[in-house]
Order: C-alpha cells, then structure tokens, then sequence
C-alpha cells in the first residue's frame, strides 16, 4: 500500500477540519466536507477517512473496533498515526452496530487535564436533523445549541445514549463524539456531540 | 533545477507546518468540546516574538484557507501597527483576501475588542491573549491554578472582586472582567473592555482564545451562556458613555476612545474604526448594547 497521492495535505485537511470544527462548535449541525478522490478500504467510510487524515498525525493513536489488517495499514501510511489498544487510543474508529459497552473503558481524561479524553468518531449509515423512523433520535441541549435540537442517527442502540451520559455526567471529562456518514452523490456528512452537550433519547 | 509548486515557494501554506497545524486544531476541537478550559498546546516558533500577537497567528493561520476573507484589529483599530504588519504577513503566508470589512470577514482576530458590529455564524474571531489564566493574579504557581480549575474552586478569585469593592467601593476590574463559561469554567475574556464582556454569552460566532507566550487555547462556541462574575447586590457594568457624542461622526452608544488635546482639552472618538467608517456615511450595524442594571 502506498501513500493517496490524490489527497492534498494542505487544503483538504483544512476545508475538512473547518467542517469538524463548525460541527463541533453547534452540536447536532450536520456539515457536508468535500469529497475525496480516492476510494479507502472497505472497513472505513469515505467520510472517516476525510475525517482521520485531517487530524491524525504520529503525536496520537487510534483504535480501529474492527481490528484489521488493511484499514489499520492504510492510517498509518497516510497519516503516520499508529494503533493502540482501546484503553490508551486517542481517537476510536468504530460502526453504529457496535456495542457501547468500549466507551467505559476509554480515556475520559483528567480532572486537571481533561482534553485528554478520547475522540469516537462512529460510522453510521444515516444522519439526519428531521426525525426518520427507525433511527435513535438524540435530544442535546448546551453550549452551541440555540435552546434544544434533534439529531437522529441510522443503527445506533439507544444504549449509546445512556453509556456516553454516563461517561461524561462527571463534566469536564468524558469523550468527544464525531459521527460520519457517506450519503450518495459523494456528500461526506459530520455531526458531533461535544462532551459539553446534555443528551437524552427524543420520545 | 526542479521546479514543480510544491518547491516555488520557500515556506508551507499558512507559513506552520502542517504536522502543527493538525495539533492546533486538535487542541482547538477540544478547547470547543470543554468551553472556558485552557488547553496547553504547542506554541511553534513563528517570525514575531511571543506576545505579540503569536496565538493569534497560530490560530488564525490553523482555520484559513483559500476561500476565507481575513480581517485584523488591534484595539478596534484597522490601522495600527500591530494589525497592518500581522495584516501583511497573513496575506503573504496564505494568498487570502483581507478586508476591513467586519461583515465581510469570514475570520477576524483582534487584539483587546470585539467588533462593535454583530458577528454571525459564518464567521470566527480569534483573539490574542496576552494572559489566559484569570487566576494568576490570585495564585502564583501554575500546578495551583490548575488544580483550582479541576476543583472548581474559586474562591480566592470571589475574594479578590470583594476585597476591591471594599478598598475602592467598586470592582476595579476593567479590561478582562473575569467571566464563568457555561456555569463551569471561570477564564479571563482577554482584555476586551466590559464593554464588549456580554456580547460573548449566546453569541452567533465562535470565539477562539489564544494565547502564544504562555501556550493556551480556550473558546467559547456560539449560544454559550458566558456571566460577567458579579454579586447579588453588586452588578457588572459596562463603561458608561452617556451624553458623549464621537467628534467625528456625531455618533453615539458605541465604546469610545478619549482624547486629549494640546490645550487640555478632551474630545472622544468611536473606537471600532471600520464601524466608525460606516457610521459615517449614515449606515447603523447591527450592535447588541447592554444595559447597566439601574
């Protein structure tokens, strides 16, 4: 495997990162990132990928839930990160279908240095800001939110919701949560849920 | 000789490499994700000393790209020396369009004032930080203020606002009123006069606080409730301006600047000069005033 030459290491990470970062800034904002030339490997989504060769670099780690060989390669080629077990990872890879249980042991960071705590950055197969039927609806409310908003995701179990209460009651630690998505005609979704943001499940 | 873009030019897009860029914006994710808590980062070399304007740069220069327009004030001044070379080095570092425009900009960083103009949600304003621990004037060793932080223990910083009312019969704090961030954090605006301190709570804009000398991000993202720290019978006030009229324009209700002339004489003009241009010429931004409590 060798390096995407196709990816731009200067304006692709930037247009993504202010993607992110505009997603970060008011949770349950779905953002569309630019579309990259190349195709990952099958164990990440188009949008995953934008997403980890715009912030990942040697200084962290990451931890892929479906361990394998070719997606692990292909992010440390193009981003000179390396794999760490799911106690130390600084960013977690993982697919709506999985468990929740993992975000207990994650990093959560530290009362005097709470930025440690992780990124998950979750592939889903649907995010929307109008209810679908079908999908978790995810009520927040909090810093960067205009009074409450709604954000509904594809496959995730309504557990999520409980174990990232959970993880982040004891504010300012916890975990950043970025979800991804690849809709058709090559739009990248993004939506973040903020440690900050008080969530509970829309009845 | 080889010549392809990528060696055409002698220093990286953005003038930061990019390894430090994806650190940056790292940190600034997570200074977004816990509003009010300074996040320790880098700090790379950059061609000004620390101090002057250097977590601005390093900032201003992780968010831009092509597409942004860049706008840059020091103390509301298009004009002044600190913005006009820091003005000059972003646009040859990056190609952008700059602007004095506030509604115009998609990034402005500013020194010591927020715009008198309401920012929206497409843009981001990235303030220099000259000192982002509000409690060093109370505590001394960094490892204490930190642990202060953790704890939520702010009682020294209560005591002080209270030991200055008893002394003076007011809050003596001007520049850089100590706020709480989402009724958790308490950090220090930089030093934005009160004047501009409310205009921070439920904005539409994301602020970026950057500190170079001492290495610190904060933010505070938009519709974040930010509270000027005050007492129950001691309000916050922003500076009065009542009955001054700008010499220049004639406007009034916006923070002005005092001026002394050679005969003693006194005279005042609207600080925020790309506001000043505006009204001018008879057009009235979008401000938000806030109200002394009577």
């Amino acid at each position: 495997m060798i390096r995407e030459a196709s990816y731009d290491e200067v304006f692709d990470s930037q247009r993504h990162f202010r993607s992110i970062l505009d997603s970060m800034a008011r949770p349950g904002k779905i953002n569309q990132m630019k579309d990259l030339e190349f195709d990952p490997p099958v164990g990440l989504m188009r949008s995953t990928a934008a997403v980890c060769l715009s912030l990942l670099n040697h200084d962290v780690s990451f931890y892929l839930s479906r361990g394998n060989q070719t997606e692990e390669e292909f992010l440390k080629i193009n981003t000179g990160s390396r794999p760490s077990s799911m106690e130390e990872a600084d960013f977690l890879i993982v697919d709506e279908a999985e468990s929740p249980d993992m975000v207990r042991f994650v990093k959560e960071g530290l009362l005097t240095y709470p930025e440690q705590g992780a990124t998950f950055i979750i592939q889903t197969r649907g995010v929307s800001e109008e209810r679908i039927e079908g999908y978790l609806g995810i009520h927040m409310e909090g810093p960067g939110i205009n009074g409450d908003k709604d954000l509904y995701v594809s496959g995730l179990k309504a557990d999520w919701i409980d174990v990232l209460k959970e993880k982040n009651s004891e504010f300012p630690l916890g975990v950043d949560v970025i979800l991804v998505n690849d809709a058709p005609e090559g739009r990248l979704n993004i939506a973040c849920i903020p440690r900050s943001a008080r969530i509970s499940e829309v009845a | 000789m080889i010549e392809t873009e990528k060696f055409s030019r002698s220093y990286n897009y953005g003038f930061i490499d990019e390894s430090t860029k994806k650190e940056i914006r790292r940190k600034i994710l997570k200074a977004v994700a816990v509003p009010g808590y300074q996040v320790p980062y880098s700090s790379p070399e950059m061609p000004i000393s620390r101090g002057w304007g250097t977590g601005g740069l390093h900032a201003s220069l992780s968010l831009i790209g092509p597409d942004d327009v860049f706008k840059i004030i020091d103390q509301g001044s298009d004009a002044s020396v600190n913005a006009c070379n820091l003005r000059n080095f972003v646009r040859r570092m990056t190609d952008c369009r700059t602007t004095f425009d506030t509604a115009e900009a998609t990034i402005i960083q500013t020194r010591h004032r927020i715009t008198e103009e309401v920012l929206t949600d497409k843009q981001i304003i990235v303030f220099q930080v000259p000192q982002p621990e509000v409690l060093r004037s109370v505590e001394r060793y960094e490892f204490k203020t930190r642990q202060m932080h953790a704890e939520a223990d702010y009682a020294k910083m209560w005591v002080s606002l209270y030991e200055s009312y008893v002394k003076f019969g007011a809050i003596m704090q001007g520049a850089g009123y100590p706020v709480k961030v989402n009724k958790r954090y308490i950090m220090t605006p930089s030093p934005i006069p009160r004047w501009d301190v409310p205009n921070l709570s439920h904005s539409d804009t994301l602020h970026v606080f950057a500190a170079g000398r001492e290495k610190r991000i904060h933010c505070v993202p938009p519709h974040t409730l930010v509270e000027p720290l005050e007492f129950e019978d001691i309000k916050f006030m922003v500076e009065s301006f009542d009955g001054i009229q700008c010499s220049v324009t004639g406007g009034t209700d916006a923070f002005m600047d005092e001026i002394y002339e050679s005969d003693g004489d006194r005279k005042h003009t609207i600080n925020d000069s790309n506001f000043m241009d505006k009204v001018r010429v008879g057009i009235r931004p979008r401000q938000r005033l806030f109200k002394n409590p009577a």
